[in-house]
């Protein structure tokens, strides 16, 4: 019941956000003006090593606009890593990210214009713990304020980071510190976080993972009508298959670190499940 | 066979025992560390004469004779005591705040997660330098350096809290979470603004913490001050004691007792505002 107040409450400022008397808030929509696709791009035989390991192999794929990609693949498969190059946080060893229309990720600039457009929900959420959920929402619009201004957050910054906490059901949460919410609220001040900036590439590492059922599938049916709603590009990385099949329209299969499926989530099938996560270690350490 | 080691009840996997066997290693290691560090302690408390029975035979009646000599405190001269009292805040907060304001760039360029360590290990060197020159060898050099008064308490005071304050500092650097300043690298945000969004609100609360513990140790460091000449409460003190007037002495520490307490206090109002700022839900 709660999700879906939540849900409805989404969707209604959904509404209000694709409205035209909104003004466009991103620089994307004004490049989109011009002509030059967005939101689309592209990994070319991308390479990350540490060290000696290779995290990701020749890792190739294009992500289309406005579609919904789920990532999936066993623990260390490299996932993580995936999701930080394609926010700029890694770069990789070998092989590059192509924006379409505006060049590689490598050029200072276009990582720039990437970023500004761009947001990640992050795996361990990355919140500041001493400072309130609506403090933590509001550093998803950081870009849009000095550095310097010694003036409080502007009020209409602070509207729309309220406004998104009111979308993950956190509002009477708004003043708690961080680090006296739970598992699952955290988890949520880190999605509000990133839907506060209304990017054109979302970006989620496990965004779910600490959500009960009902609100991960609220949560998730959320963002899949904001990607068909908006054309926002949106990756996911999900450990729940039945998740992804649902949601994504594209599912990339990663293991050690190679890309081993990639395709339409109906291609999907229990085969290439087994595939995929075969002969992962079980707890007890003997083979399944 | 190790007795220490406990029989297994049935058969271990051989990789679990391998794990547990460098635990029982590592635990071994640190009793002996232990152990040598408490015998170390013994060795030095009998070089230092703390074992040397006979010559505690007269401390107690020379104690309670003091303390009776002291009774009752003598506050009559309280009019003259004022000025003394404001050169002695004057020292420990002007020192205290100057401290800090060398230190926070030094403990930027020291702390390891920041600067080069080509950089950063002579501003470490530096600040261990400052730090190990007792405080009062700072009021003797700055007292013969710019003369009497509370000036060279207060540069005293800063040299060796910057010494302290920015390997503070430095340490707190270290410890913040960069997961948050990632996130904002990620959606474009420049250096600066890192620092103002991400760091800054994770080390303001500690760095208003160890301030706040410096002032305190300030303000009972500036009285020892007053002994080389700084001025302050600690020459009333020391002349006092001097004159063999042990009630005034005594009227004084109790005075130099309440400041502290008040400060006390009122650092801890400022230690909730900023540490536990928030209100909770
Ligand atoms: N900075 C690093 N240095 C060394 N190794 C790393 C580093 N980051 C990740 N790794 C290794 O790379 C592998 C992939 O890490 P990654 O975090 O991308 O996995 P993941 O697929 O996200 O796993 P999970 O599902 O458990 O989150 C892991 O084995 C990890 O130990
Ligand atoms: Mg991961």
């Amino acid at each position: 019941m709660t999700s879906l107040v939540v849900g409805s409450a989404f969707i209604s400022r959904l509404c209000s956000v694709l409205s035209p008397r909104r003004k466009p808030l991103l620089p994307s929509r004004a490049m989109a003006a011009d002509g030059a696709t967005v939101g689309g791009l592209c990994l070319e035989h991308v390479t990350v090593q540490r060290g000696q390991r290779c995290i990701l192999t020749d890792v190739s794929m294009p992500i289309r606009e406005g579609g919904v990609t789920a990532i999936v693949g066993p623990s260390g498969a490299g996932k993580t890593t995936l999701l930080g190059v394609l926010n700029g946080l890694i770069r990789p060893t070998a092989g590059q990210v192509v924006l379409n229309g505006m060049g590689c990720l490598s050029s200072p600039e276009t990582l720039q214009i990437h970023r500004r457009r761009t947001a990640t929900v992050f795996q361990e959420h990355a919140l500041i713990d001493r400072i309130s959920a609506l403090d933590n929402v509001l550093l998803g619009l950081a870009d849009r304020r000095h550095p310097l201004s010694p003036l409080p957050w502007p009020a209409e910054l602070q509207e729309q980071a309220a406004a998104a906490l009111q979308e993950v059901g956190l509002l009477p949460h708004a003043h708690a510190r961080a680090a006296n919410l739970s598992g699952g609220e955290r988890q949520r001040v880190g999605i509000a976080r990133a839907m506060v900036r209304q990017p054109r590439l979302l970006l989620g590492d496990e965004p779910f993972s600490a959500l009960d059922p009902g609100l991960a599938a609220s949560l998730g049916s959320l963002l899949k009508g904001y990607a068909q709603a908006s054309g926002v590009t949106v990756v996911l990385v999900l450990h729940q298959l039945d998740m992804a099949r649902r949601l994504a329209d594209r599912i990339v299969g990663l293991r050690d670190g190679r890309v081993c499926f990639d395709g339409p989530a109906s291609d999907f099938d229990l085969a290439v499940q087994q595939h995929l996560f075969a002969s992962t270690p079980s707890l007890s350490g003997e083979p399944t | 066979m190790q007795p220490n080691r406990p029989t297994p009840l049935r058969d271990v996997d051989p990789a679990i025992e391998a794990v547990l066997c460098c635990g029982h290693q590592q635990h071994r290691r640190r009793l002996l560390l232990a152990s040598l560090l408490a015998c170390t302690v013994v060795l030095l408390a009998v070089f230092g004469g703390a074992f040397d029975l006979p010559r505690y035979r007269d401390t107690l009646p020379t104690i309670v004779q003091l303390l009776g000599d002291a009774c009752p405190p003598d506050f009559s001269r309280w009019p003259r005591w004022g000025r003394p009292l404001l050169d002695t805040l004057s020292m420990s907060v002007v020192g205290t705040c100057f401290g800090l304001i060398v230190a926070i760039p030094l403990g930027a360029l020291a702390a390891r997660n920041i600067a080069p360590s080509w950089l950063g290990s002579p501003v470490r060197l530096a600040l261990n330098a400052i730090r190990s020159i007792p405080g009062l060898v700072w009021g003797i050099m700055f007292v013969a350096a710019v003369g009497f008064g509370p000036l060279p308490g207060i540069l005293a005071l800063a040299s060796h809290s910057t010494g302290m304050l920015g390997k503070f500092c430095a340490e707190i650097l270290e410890h913040v979470d960069a997961a948050p300043g990632n996130a904002l690298r990620a959606q474009g945000v420049s250096p600066l603004g890192v620092l103002r969004f991400s760091v800054l609100p994770q080390i303001l609360p500690r760095l208003v913490d160890v301030t706040l513990y410096r002032w305190e140790h300030n303000l009972r460091a500036a009285t020892t001050l007053g002994v080389v000449g700084a001025g302050g409460i600690g020459l009333e003190i020391v002349t006092a004691f001097h004159l063999f007037e042990y009630q005034e002495a005594s009227a004084l520490i109790l005075l130099l007792l309440g400041l502290v307490s008040v400060i006390n206090v009122l650092g801890g109002r400022l230690r909730r505002h900023f540490v536990d700022g928030l209100a909770q839900p």
